[in-house]
């Protein structure tokens, strides 16, 4: 299934959740898929709603700030899923091991990215003198 | 609100829990990693000052059941940054980089638009070589985060009390 970006609402699901409930959400229809999307962390769920908050593809990340440092990485940086807890993935350096979370829901985008970046930088191995 | 960039270095690498339990102690606008062994956390925080950024995360480490042993200076900026530290504006810094303003030769950057990041290092071995400026590397925030690292260093190696008694003597 692909939804491209924005959010949607969800009125299908059950209005009971609450953040701590949400690994127990039941959902009558959907089950499988939608814990397969909170497992993700695409789904958020505020104020008895649940909406959809990623687009579900492999390999794009839900915020374009990010996707814009993941599109364009040296060859020596790889993105490793994870899509676990928090963390959609992480950037690996294969030159030197060193790794950095992705987070799936970081709290400013544009952070998170510049943070990544700045990995992407530091590990550009070749080029330092 | 301003954002303060530094790097906070753990002391042991980090467990596969250890993010989600970084991200639920409200590092989630931080991006913790690991490197050569050692876990850190690139911390990029919105606080009224620099002092409220830094320990406010590492307060937040502490309760995610890590400890912080030493705070680095961030050396890869964004222009807007440069400007902040050189004392220029925005649009001078972004002319010199371009090229469209000075002798040209500005340190390449890594990234493109308003996400590229600069060495300051480099940077300000530019002003000093082609603009004959010295500008002061060492400002309040830096001697801040400095001292910020002496202290964690020096947690990690005398009790709290004996600190306290030092650090009034
Ligand atoms: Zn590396």
């Amino acid at each position: 299934m692909m939804f491209d970006g924005g959010s949607i609402v969800l009125t299908s699901v059950y209005p009971c959740m609450t953040p701590t409930s949400r690994r127990h959400l039941y959902v009558r229809k959907h089950g499988p898929v939608f814990n397969t999307l909170l497992e993700r962390n695409l789904l958020e769920i505020s104020n008895g709603q649940v909406r959809l908050i990623g687009v579900v593809s492999a390999g794009r990340h839900p915020r374009n700030a990010i996707n814009a440092v993941i599109g364009e990485l040296p060859h020596n940086v790889e993105v490793v899923p994870i899509h676990k807890g928090h963390r959609w993935g992480a950037l690996k350096c294969a030159t030197c091991d060193a790794t950095e979370a992705i987070w799936s829901t970081p709290r400013n985008a544009d952070n998170h990215a510049r943070s990544l970046l700045r990995f992407v930088a530091k590990h550009l191995h070749d080029e330092e003198g | 609100m301003p954002v303060y960039e530094f790097t906070m270095v753990l002391d042991r690498d980090l467990s596969d829990d250890d993010y989600d339990r970084l991200f639920e102690a409200g590092l989630d606008d931080c991006s913790p990693g690991s490197e050569n062994g050692h876990g850190y956390i690139a911390v990029t925080r919105e606080a009224p000052r620099l002092l409220d950024a830094i320990v406010s995360a590492v307060h937040d480490t502490v309760r995610a059941g890590l400890r912080p042993v030493a705070i680095e200076e961030e050396d890869l900026l964004t222009l807007g940054q440069i400007a902040e530290r050189s004392g220029r504006t925005h649009e001078s810094v972004r002319l010199l980089a371009a090229g469209r303003r000075g002798p040209g030769g500005f340190p390449a950057a890594v990234g493109a638009g308003n996400a590229s990041l600069y060495s300051w290092a480099a940077v300000s071995d530019w002003f000093a070589e082609k603009l004959g400026v010295v500008v002061q590397p060492h400002d309040a925030n830096a001697r801040l985060l400095a001292a910020a690292s002496h202290i964690l260093r020096a947690r990690a190696l005398a009790p709290t009390e004996d600190l306290a008694l030092l650090a009034s003597a």
